[in-house]
């Protein structure tokens, strides 16, 4: 039988793996809401000018 | 504080008038001159309550209690916020070394403005406008430069309105993050402003050394996290959070399109964030790509946390390899100093073929970041080594090392 490594095996791999992570999570029955920030984004939390709210409200009613 | 009363000057009137029916009138000239002078002190105690007033009114506020900025509409806000990123970083290339001093591009130098309005109980209305403006971006430096790269003009990140449903979900347009933007990114180590998948925005811009002295290809060339479609002029929607699952689509400018699924979520007390994304670049890319690409990131309660990251990507250009992308980190944060958390990682990367067919690239580092929560300042400052294998060239590692200080203001 003639086996060949196929250029294909990482999206596989990738693919059982991140299946395989899903269903993990999924199957956790008690899930916690978690607000995640984006690693891009400006960073919850004090400023050094704003204070504890972060941000200038110019603004609110 | 000097201060004068109503009733004593009021009871010196009095008197002086009594004293006056009681003298003879040789002495009416005198009472006159009184008079006088009881005058002058009536205005100048009116002249003094006045006074007193305006500064009781100045204390209290009540002339100050106009706001500068109105709407003539209930149930809106409007914010700004930004962040200042600079450091100074060293690169070893070789025969060539050098100083910057940059922007750090994990993160960019930015303002933004954020304004969110309830159309009834379900729906709110936000409107993003988000600009930077890097000075000497590590991804854009290079080793030739003799000043800085990049204008000092803003550049858009995000100029999006969107519609939220807490029962339907979101609907974003405009210029902004495309579904599958960030999927390669998740990152709960707490270093990411220094170092994440993304290692290319440490020292992007900088070149490999081939051994006769001449330029190669900069580390950006040859390496890519395959972080989805970045951001773009698009349609985007995101369905409501279930169970800390959401889903997303999106559709851009050139025909690209791509979907995300994420998760973030508590599970026993440990945070966990994972990605897993696939978009078709159409006429975005000139190679035309599709990919797929996720990440996950757990960070356990006692501060130790893994971040792992991984991609493939298909061409469609004749007789060329589909890269792959790898990337691991560990990390461990800690509350050692009373003024914010301190964490500590190392990394580890690999990109196979993304510039050329038997292309290996191999990244790995080491870096601390310290937290001033009083002030919002992150300290840090991280090494990463580059290496890059070439079948038909040879060429020097890269070294850099980075330190540097994002301010959130």
């Amino acid at each position: 039988m003639n086996v060949t490594m196929s250029t294909r095996w990482p999206r596989r791999l990738f693919a059982t793996l991140a299946g395989a992570v899903l269903l993990a999570l999924g199957a956790c029955a008690e899930v916690k809401p978690f607000e995640y920030t984006e690693i891009h984004e400006i960073p919850p939390g004090p400023g050094l000018l704003t204070g504890d709210e972060g941000e200038f409200v110019l603004y609110e009613d | 504080m000097f201060r004068v009363g109503k009733y004593p000057l009021m009871l010196t009137a009095a008197t002086a008038v009594f004293v006056g029916g009681l003298v003879p009138p040789a002495a009416a000239q005198t009472l006159e001159g009184l008079k006088a002078q009881l005058r002058a002190l009536q205005e100048k105690v009116e002249q003094l309550e006045s006074q007193q007033k305006v500064l009781q009114d100045k204390t209290t506020g009540a002339t100050a209690a106009k706001p500068t900025v109105t709407s003539g509409k209930a149930g809106v806000k409007l914010s700004v916020s930004g962040q200042v990123n600079r450091g100074v970083l060293f690169v070893d290339s070789g025969d060539k070394d050098d100083v910057f001093h940059v922007d750090n591009d994990n993160s960019s130098t930015r303002i933004r403005f954020i304004g969110t309005g309830a159309f009834d109980e379900d729906i709110t209305v936000g409107t993003q406008i988000e600009v930077q403006m890097e000075s000497n971006s590590t991804a854009s430096i290079s080793l030739d430069q003799d000043s800085s790269a990049g204008g000092a003009s803003f550049t858009e990140r995000k100029l999006e309105l969107y519609a939220d449903s807490k029962r339907f979900g979101r609907l974003w347009v405009g210029q902004g993050d495309t579904a599958s933007n960030g999927s390669s990114e998740v990152d709960l180590s707490g270093t990411s402003v220094i170092a994440y998948s993304g290692i290319g925005d440490m020292a992007g811009g900088i070149e490999f050394v081939r051994s006769n002295g001449t330029l190669g290809p900069s580390i950006g060339t040859v390496f890519t996290n395959m972080d989805g479609l970045s951001r773009d002029d698009r349609v985007r929607y995101d369905t409501p959070s279930f169970s800390g699952f959401k889903a997303s689509a999106s559709a851009m400018e050139g025909g690209a399109v791509d979907a995300a699924i994420r998760f973030s979520g508590e599970i026993a007390e440990t945070k966990v964030v994972a990605a897993a994304a696939w978009a078709d670049a159409g006429s975005k890319d000139s190679s035309n790509f599709s990919q797929y690409n996720g990440s996950v990131s757990v960070l356990l309660p006692m501060g130790f946390s893994v971040t792992g990251a991984a991609g493939t990507r298909s061409l469609d250009t004749p007789n060329r390899d589909d890269p792959t992308f790898y990337y691991g980190k560990l990390a461990y944060t800690f509350h050692g100093l009373d003024f914010g958390a301190t964490s500590v990682a190392v990394d580890y990367t690999t990109v196979d073929d993304a510039d050329q067919n038997g292309d290996e690239f191999q990244a790995y580092g080491a870096f601390l970041v310290q937290n001033i929560d009083k002030i919002g300042t992150e300290i840090y400052l991280g090494a990463r080594n580059h290496e890059l294998d070439r079948d038909s060239e040879n060429f020097d590692d890269i070294f850099a090392f980075l330190a540097g200080a994002r301010v959130k203001f």
